[in-house]
């Protein structure tokens, strides 16, 4: 985590801290025209609780630090998720921050009320918008409090600069690409190839035998899948840019990413060609997570 | 930027309930000075919210709240007549801020229901300026920043709002203070008052004088002016008349001042010697001033009147001081009687009683003086059987003055003075009532002399040709203790008036004779009389003039107006700078053992190679050094746990961070098999 150009607190009255000033403004123009000296010290009592309840929001945020932020990636449109950890390390607790991060796209919306006890650490999730893929910085985390009388806003930025990826939205309807085999010709008499082996699952295509289709999945909710069964047979599909005219860059990316999932999901091997790279067939979480990246990455110039 | 509305706190029951406390606290305050119904009807409105709060019932509609503030409204025109005014105006603020807490449901209504007990907390200082009732205000204060810290600080156990509430407090009194001494004082008010006051009578000194229906006394030991002499000395009690106002004019049964139409001035006497007297006098909400009998040189703002008294040129509202010069012991020297003054001295009620005629008939004695006259009602007064009380009872309302000097015969001053002014009117003698104060107590403590309400006194000046105005006292006449004691006899007439005559003064002094307590309490009396005065010289009465005068004892002498506003200005940038050292957190505080630890532990794994990354979770490390150190894991991940357990748990036990801390530091990493 890099943190840069250090931290501001501000400082801004609220709403009700205009009528809190307005409040003590009446009672001093009642004290003027009455001669009310004891309306004097009331008026001045507020005054002082307005510039300790500022001092006292400013300490309060000001003491917090930010331990460690920790990314989760995400797909374009929902929001990237944020791990903050926020510990006190000096005077009491907070009990009531709020907090909120910026990433390229702005602020997201700010989270809490959380109680940070005294020595205490908090984690806490925000998250930041990201209408848009790719790969970005980001820009700061905020943590703000009303207390203690709700008639300031104080507010402790911290610069951080960590990067962060958004993976294209998985969009798209088009047919999943044929698949190739390294021992069996998948494309022709698809059921008839086959053995005892349980091999994963591919979508469904108009024409099959509805045989081997995974029903108990379909009762879950899941797309017509179709069992495949193979003699120790390897199934491979290759995602390419290439195949998928007519459509703009962005969403052959989205299509690109939803094939990845349902790949990923269904367990099967695959490989992924793009323009300026190849990701080599392979399965797992890893390989699913080099691909997304691929995605996010596209057109970047490397 | 974006504002998000979740950086709102919700209403939490807890933090309503310290609202509804600071509200009982800032109407309760009402309670000794208004009606009894807006306050009740208030506390009433509190139990109910409480009550549906805890049932949990559902609040009542708009509707019904509707009805309920129309009504105290028109409850508040039955009582006053109008809206205008601080009675009917803190009434109906109290009674409204009561339905609007039947409303209160998000933090807005809250922060509403708190600026609504300020303006209470504010109200009350327009009834009351002591010290106890700004002690109080201090505690509504308190109360509702209380209730704002509940509602911003959570309901955590690290919440502690009355602790944050009197952190505040304490740190906003040191301003108070110096804003309360720098902030400049107006020379007068911004605009005409509303008469704020007006018509409370908030002393017992009143316009009028109506002896036939007042049925008793005030008996109240309420300080109503203190004397400090600033030239000459104290004169005795029994030449201790404070002249207050004349009253010209009766129907018979009530006197009062009566208006001059044309400019009759008074008789000043400029550049006279006599005792000059500094005088603070509590407000009564009228326009007299009160002065020694009798004032030559009045303050100014103040105006000489026919009859030798003042006025002020505007109700007394607040505590004032002023500074009155008066001859003490001689008459009245005018030399001729107005014509218009001489008519009103003799202005009779329509209906006289014959028999009270055939009286006056007789003491004016054809070829003798006012004064042999005037001897000779005293006489009559003196011999008549008459009794001082204070509970006299109620006179017959068509003719009150026969009924008392023929019947009844049982009365105080205003019964004596009344019916004596009649008589000498009756017998042709142009007359008089003062209505003042008589006789007052020296406080042993500064030696001012304290002026109480039960020092109420009226008296009568008769007219005699080549004098002037005499000053003749028909009470001293029944009671000449009345002159000695002044106030305080009131309280031992009882057992006075069992007495005979004979061993009265004996019985009386009996009576007034201080048991052990009675000394103890008039000590603690006569302290808190002064504490309470130097409350009102430097605190209440703190204005303009004050303000020069401590200026130029601290050597800044013409500091005022500009020049004390841009020091205001300067004080309270340095107070903020002041308050954020003093609310700062310590930034770079030496980590605890939980963090020491930690990072400890962090620097063995990385030099055992493992990569520890600060975004990287304790619990992600622990998998990590499980796969990179297997031979080690047994020591490190108990060990990893606990920290996540001390950490992120709730509220850790010290002991066991440091016991834990020991135990990162005996730990040793194995050497990686790769490394």
């Amino acid at each position: 985590m890099a943190r840069k150009r250090g931290a501001v607190t501000r400082v801004r009255l609220t709403g009700a801290g205009g009528a809190y000033m307005l409040i003590a403004l009446a009672v001093l123009v009642a004290a003027m025209n009455y001669g009310n000296s004891m309306a004097f010290i009331l008026c001045f009592l507020m005054l002082g609780a307005l510039i300790s309840a500022a001092a006292m929001g400013r300490g309060y945020v000001s003491g917090v630090r930010l331990r460690g932020v920790r990314i989760h990636p995400a797909f374009a449109g929902r929001g990237v998720k944020l791990t903050l950890e926020l510990t006190a390390p000096g005077g009491g607790g907070r009990p009531a921050l709020f907090a909120a991060a910026a990433g390229a796209a702005g602020w997201g919306d700010t989270v809490g009320p959380i109680v940070l006890h005294r020595r205490g650490a908090m984690i806490m999730d925000v998250g930041i918008p990201a209408p848009k893929r790719g790969s970005f910085r980001l820009a700061a985390v905020k943590w703000e409090t009303r207390y203690p009388l709700g008639v300031f806003r104080c507010m402790h930025e911290v610069r951080v600069d960590d990067a962060y990826l958004v993976y294209p939205a998985p969009m798209g309807r088009r047919p999943w690409p044929d698949p190739e085999s390294r021992w069996h010709d998948w494309t022709e008499g698809s059921h008839m190839s086959g053995g005892d082996d349980f091999a994963g699952l591919r979508p469904w295509r108009v024409g099959e035998s509805p045989r081997h289709i995974d029903w108990k999945s379909v009762a879950r909710g899941r797309p017509l899948n179709v069992k495949e069964f193979s003699g120790g047979g390897q199934v491979r599909t290759w995602f390419d840019w290439n195949h998928l005219g007519g459509v703009s860059d962005e969403e052959r990316l989205s299509q690109l990413a939803r094939w990845v999932l349902d790949a990923d999901h269904l367990a099967v091997e695959y490989g992924l060609r793009l323009p300026e790279r190849t990701v080599e067939s392979g399965s797992g979480t890893r390989h699913t997570r080099t691909c997304l990246e691929s995605l996010a990455r596209h057109g970047e110039g490397e | 930027m974006k504002r998000p509305a979740t950086a709102l706190m919700p209403l939490s029951p807890r933090a309503l309930n310290r609202m509804k406390l600071a509200f009982l606290l800032a109407a309760a305050g009402h309670i000794p000075h208004l009606p009894f119904w807006p306050t009740l009807t208030a506390l009433a409105l509190l139990a109910w919210r409480h009550h549906l709060d805890r049932r949990r019932r559902p609040l009542p509609g708009p509707g019904l709240r509707l009805v309920i503030a129309l009504a105290a409204c028109g409850g508040v025109y039955l009582q006053f007549g109008f809206f205008m005014g601080r009675d009917p105006g803190v009434s109906a603020l109290v009674v409204l801020a009561a339905v609007k807490l039947l409303e209160v449901r998000q933090a807005r209504d809250f922060h509403l229901m708190g600026y609504l007990c300020y303006f209470l907390t504010a109200a009350l200082f327009l009834f009351d300026q002591g010290l106890p009732v700004l002690m109080f205000s201090v505690v509504q204060l308190l109360a509702v920043n209380a209730a704002f810290l509940q509602l911003y600080a959570g309901d955590s156990r690290e919440a502690r709002p009355l602790r944050g509430a009197a952190g505040l407090l304490a740190a906003s009194i040191p301003v108070a203070v110096v804003l309360f001494v720098l902030f400049p004082r107006l020379p007068g008010p911004l605009w005409g008052l509303g008469g704020a006051g007006a018509g409370t009578g908030v002393s017992g000194f009143s316009n009028t004088l109506a002896p036939g229906s007042v049925a008793r006394m005030v008996k109240s030991q309420r300080p109503v002016l203190r004397m400090k002499i600033r030239a000459g000395s104290l004169p005795p009690p029994q030449q201790r008349y404070f002249r207050g106002q004349v009253l010209w004019l009766t129907d018979g049964r009530i006197w009062y001042p009566g208006r001059f139409r044309e400019r009759i001035a008074g008789s000043p006497r400029p550049g006279v010697e006599g005792i000059l007297q500094e005088i603070m006098l509590e407000p009564h909400g009228q326009r007299w001033l009160f002065g020694l009998d009798y004032p030559v040189q009045v303050p100014a703002g103040s105006r000489l009147l026919p009859g030798n008294v003042f006025r002020y040129h505007r109700r007394v509202e607040n505590l004032i001081r002023y500074y009155v010069r008066s001859r003490v012991g001689g008459t009245i020297g005018d030399l001729s009687l107005h014509s218009v003054l001489r008519r009103m001295g003799l202005q009779l009620p329509r209906n006289v009683s014959p028999r009270l005629r055939e009286m006056a008939e007789e003491w004016a004695q054809p070829g003798a003086g006012a004064m042999a006259c005037a001897a000779r009602g005293l006489e009559f007064f003196r011999t008549g059987g008459f009794t001082y009380s204070l509970e006299p009872g109620e006179l017959d309302p068509a003719d009150p003055v026969a009924d008392f000097l023929l019947q009844r015969r049982r009365g105080f001053c205003g019964h004596f003075a009344a019916g004596f002014a009649l008589m000498m009117r009756l017998c042709g003698i142009p007359c008089r009532i003062i209505a003042g104060y008589q006789g007052g107590t020296v406080n042993p403590v500064d030696g001012q002399l304290v002026v109480r309400d039960a020092d109420a006194h009226a008296w009568t000046e008769i007219w005699v040709e080549g004098r002037g105005w005499v000053r003749v006292d028909p009470t001293a006449a029944v009671v000449p203790e009345r002159l000695e004691f002044g106030g305080r006899l009131n309280a031992s007439l009882d057992a006075m008036n069992q007495q005979g005559e004979t061993d009265r003064a004996a019985a009386l002094r009996r009576a007034m004779a201080e048991g052990p307590f009675a000394r103890a309490w008039r000590w603690i009396r006569d302290y808190w009389d002064v504490a309470r005065n130097y409350w009102q010289t430097w605190v209440v009465r703190y204005d303009r003039y004050q303000q020069y005068s401590l200026f130029r004892r601290l050597g800044a002498r013409g500091l005022r107006g500009a020049g004390l506003l841009a020091l205001v200005a300067v004080f309270l940038l340095v107070s903020w700078h002041l308050a954020r050292w003093l609310f700062r957190r310590p930034r770079r505080a030496r980590p605890d053992p939980l963090e020491r630890g930690w990072r400890l532990l962090e620097k063995r794994l990385s030099r055992g190679g493992l990569s520890v990354d600060a975004w990287r979770g304790p619990m992600d490390i622990c998998h990590a050094a499980r796969r990179r150190f297997p031979a080690g894991a047994a020591a490190i991940e108990p060990l990893i746990q606990t920290y996540i357990r001390l950490r992120y748990g709730l509220g850790g036990d010290p002991r066991q961070a440091r016991e834990w801390l020991r135990r990162v530091r005996r730990m040793r990493i194995p050497r990686a098999p790769g490394a």
